[in-house]
């Protein structure tokens, strides 16, 4: 097999592009067609290419710039160039024609041809091409073009074959993974492997030649890929895979993989007794019709993604899995005026999408309460209390909610889409937090919950989650799904809990009334979390944090995180007090001293 | 009034069914033989005993019969236990229900599927349009074939259910993914009269060649149109893979979308998921 192995025709002219390349593989070349100089670099970086025969006008460039460009380009450059002039350019302007031919020889440019009618430049191109290339490159070409019925022998080369070598026929299935590009992974079973390759049944259709990457997963979540290049392919099973035999590159990785796939099926060992031994030299049963060695049945060969709206499958959550699929349900749908347009996460009482408002022409969050919830007419209260109270809350820092509605027995509201990140994604990459920015978030915050329990409403639910940053730097808190208005009798409750336990106060743990301390306290551990790089409190379960919180001696940040000064330190401590009457009693006092840090 | 077709229910299974259905909705029973017509049905229901067997290759024929319309194929089972709904997902299937799951649940999950999908948005439209136009006028130039837009539907995944497919990857400044799809009697079609050839004689490498090219020449085409516009990428190298039951990803703060042709009463579909990465999450 020539590692060249197409000639890349380039031409502006789909009529010439179609009869000449049919001229061509007529005569057993394999041909590549490209209109423009774009089309031919996406062939020239796929595809292995003997030599190149190109327009002098393309529909993009002119000819000559394409040879300019190849002749530039060290992975290229060594390729034959040959080009066609149009007889029209040569009787319009012979002296300019005949000055641009002698500069693309000086390119290096190797041949050309006066393209006058296309039957001609057929013959003339494969009188000129024989001469350029190799005697054997269209021998080893024609292979290429043989239906695979012609060459149901071309199978693997057997042990006897190549370098003694055994080859091994899984008793069970033996998975690995076939990509063209080392992006997009396509898997596959082994039907048989040898030191120098692997056969497998895949639903990759690839190419004799074409370089193909193989990885196979092994022990410690680690992969390992190698390069190969494909030496046998059929269509099995019609029309539902392929397979694909395939030769490695000398490399440590495909060595790893041979190793590891031959231990995996215990034939090292095996093979050191004679009995097996035997039996890998012996001829492999074969599928009279097709030369393909008998394979395990029944295998399955697709790829499964974890779907992340099914993600709490594998919490071992069955409502939420319901939750989820109800939510999944309505992607790509619409509600009212408003289209669901993308799935964005859900939490434990609403999905929220990336929503469009059809009348208004805009994009809005589409959250969807929890069917079960809805259903349930406190909750349904619950509901329409948080917009009756989110509504009225009309700050810059704050999410706006715009409608609320419901289809058959959809509840929904309508809000402002934020754009951007929440702080909890932002602190997964510290790097990108100043500590000025995270004083200026940490104000900020603390502001907007003045306002906020300057209307006697509790959040109940601080946490950089729901803190998000939009894309123009404005920080904007979220979801007051669980928050109450704090009228003194402390009567109101949501009847399910508290919020996320890491950063959860612990009057809020117990159970107790709330007020504007809570949330001082939640705010302190979301920064405190921001400052240090990790929550105040950690624990392998909800009890254990909520036990710390209610029980254990906070870490001074400053013994955390020795870079922030001691007055921020006391600040974060003196808000996360466990005593609510020795927090800040107010944002104002809060806002004045983180000012002061600041100064 | 919306039309489902109830397939292999059993009298006792029909009235739990029964429990389930939102208003507005009729459905019609029937027991599954190879020719049943479901295109005029908003969706289907599939009632799979205790035993498994064969039930993927019905979900199979049920979803090929479907031509690439998006209408939902929902398999009921009446099992406690939780099941693997993956390979059935992957056969076709749009979700698993049980009967041993809360009735309001399942009325939900089925309400929701039953929704009329959306329309594209005037943005969506703005890069839909250009990967029409191509599509359309490649198989004209390249084949001499005449492709009709029939319409468009939205995912969050790419689910492949088509013999053949050419998919490739998008990057730069929009990333993505591509594929185009088609049943095998139309992608021979459209080979043989690209390659001037008889459809006797499309073999696996003809089939590659092809598949590559429309692919390759779909994307290469419209990238040029994007030139200067968000929406711009750049493409990889196109991945033909054969059989159906594909998925391709999952996406979150994204959408594919599912551009459905005709050429002579044969449907084929590409998939377009495309993101800037500048756009707003």
């Amino acid at each position: 097999m020539n590692a060249k192995s197409h000639l890349l025709l380039v031409n502006r002219e789909a009529r010439f592009l179609k009869t000449v390349s049919q001229s061509l593989i007529e005569a057993g070349y394999p041909v590549l067609a490209a209109d423009s100089k774009s089309a031919a670099l996406d062939l020239l970086s796929s595809s292995s290419i003997a030599l190149v025969i190109c327009d002098s006008e393309l529909s993009d460039c002119d000819g000559y710039d394409f040879l300019a460009y190849l002749k530039n380009n060290t992975a290229s450059r060594n390729i034959p160039f040959m080009f066609l002039v149009s007889t029209r350019f040569v009787v319009d302007s012979l002296e300019e024609e005949v000055s641009k031919i002698l500069k693309a020889f000086d390119m290096g440019a190797i041949d050309f041809i006066i393209d006058s009618m296309e039957d001609d430049v057929s013959r003339v191109l494969i009188k000129r091409i024989n001469k350029i290339l190799p005697a054997d490159f269209r021998e080893e070409s024609k292979g290429l073009l043989t239906p695979p019925s012609d060459r149901s022998d071309e199978s693997m080369p057997g042990p006897a074959e190549r370098r003694d070598s055994k080859r091994i026929i899984p008793s069970h299935a033996v998975s690995v993974e076939i990509s063209r590009d080392g992006v997009l992974w396509i898997p596959g079973q082994i039907t048989n492997i040898n030191e120098q390759g692997l056969k497998m049944e895949t639903s990759l259709l690839g190419k004799l030649g074409m370089q193909v990457y193989i990885r196979v997963p092994l022990p410690g979540a680690r992969y390992v890929r190698a390069e190969c290049h494909i030496r046998h392919i059929s269509i099995i099973r019609h029309p539902s895979s392929a397979e694909i035999g395939v030769e490695a590159d000398d490399s440590i990785e495909w060595i790893e993989i041979y190793n590891y796939i031959a231990k995996l099926m215990g034939i090292v060992k095996a093979a050191e007794t004679k009995q097996i031994a035997a039996d890998a030299q012996a001829p492999l049963p074969t599928d009279a019709s097709s030369g393909i060695a008998d394979r395990p049945q029944e295998r399955k060969k697709q790829y499964v993604y974890v779907d992340p709206v099914l993600h709490a499958v594998h919490d071992g959550s069955a409502q939420k899995v319901l939750e989820n699929k109800f939510y999944r349900s309505l992607i790509g749908k619409q509600l009212g005026n408003y289209k669901a347009v993308s799935f964005i996460g859900s939490g434990s009482m609403a999905g929220v999408f990336k929503g469009w408002d059809v009348l208004l022409e805009r994009h809005v969050a589409l959250k969807v309460i929890s069917y079960k919830l809805s259903a349930i007419p406190s909750f349904r209260e619950m509901f329409i209390r948080e917009a009756r109270l989110v509504s009225r809350l009309t700050h810059p820092n704050i999410a706006q909610l715009y409608h609320i509605d419901q289809m058959d027995d959809v509840m929904y509201f309508i809000m402002e889409l934020i754009n951007g990140g929440t702080l909890a994604d932002i602190l997964k990459d510290r790097n990108k937090l100043s500590l000025a920015k995270c004083l200026e978030y940490f104000i900020t915050t603390c502001r907007t919950l003045d306002f906020v329990s300057k209307q006697n409403i509790v959040h109940r639910d601080i946490k950089p989650a729901n803190i998000m940053i939009d894309d123009r730097g404005v920080l904007k808190i979220v979801d007051f799904g669980i928050a109450v208005k704090d009228d003194g009798t402390g009567e109101e409750r949501k009847p399910d809990g508290f919020g996320s336990p890491l950063y959860a106060s612990p009057e809020c743990i117990m159970g107790r009334p709330l007020d504007l301390c809570s949330d001082i306290y939640s705010l302190g551990a979301t920064f405190y979390h921001v400052f240090a790089g990790v929550p105040p409190f950690e624990g392998d379960s909800d009890e254990i944090i909520t036990a710390k919180h209610l029980n254990e001696q906070l870490v001074p940040l400053k013994k955390r995180s020795p870079m922030v000064s001691g007055d921020l330190s006391d600040i974060i401590g003196k808000m996360m007090a466990k005593k609510p009457q020795e927090r800040y009693q107010s944002y104002r006092a809060l806002a004045n001293d983180l000012t002061e840090v600041v100064h | 009034m919306k039309k489902i077709l109830g397939i292999d229910f059993s009298p006792k299974a029909e009235i739990a069914l029964l429990k389930m259905m939102v208003k507005d909705a009729y459905i019609q029973y029937e027991k599954f033989h190879d020719d049943l017509d479901i295109r005029d049905n908003d969706m289907i229901i599939l009632w799979m005993e205790d035993r498994h067997e064969q039930i993927d290759q019905k979900i199979c024929k049920l979803r090929y019969a479907c031509k690439f319309q998006n209408i939902p194929i929902i398999l009921m089972h009446e099992q406690n236990r939780d099941i693997a709904s993956q390979p059935f997902i992957i056969a076709g299937a749009t979700e698993v229900l049980s009967f041993a799951d809360s009735a309001a649940a399942c009325r939900n999950i089925i309400n929701g599927y039953l929704i009329p999908g959306r329309e594209p948005l005037p943005e969506e439209k703005e890069y839909l349009d250009p990967f029409i136009r191509n599509t359309r006028h490649i198989l004209k130039t390249m084949a001499g074939i005449d492709a009709e837009f029939k319409k468009v539907y939205f995912s969050n995944t790419i689910r492949i259910f088509g013999d053949v497919s050419g998919i490739m990857g998008l990057s730069g400044i929009s990333e993505g993914t591509l594929a185009v799809t088609f049943y095998w009697d139309l992608a021979k079609t459209i080979i043989a009269k690209m390659m001037s050839t008889e459809e006797d004689l499309i073999d696996a490498e003809l089939i590659h060649d092809g598949v590559s090219e429309i692919i390759n020449m779909i994307s290469g085409t419209t990238k040029k149109d994007f030139v200067g516009k968000p929406y711009h990428f750049e493409i990889t190298l196109p991945s033909v893979i054969v059989g159906p039951g594909h998925q391709i990803g999952y996406f979150q703060n994204t959408t594919a979308a599912v551009l459905i042709f005709e050429v002579d009463g044969q449907s084929f579909a590409l998939h377009v998921c495309i993101k800037p990465k500048t756009a707003a999450v």
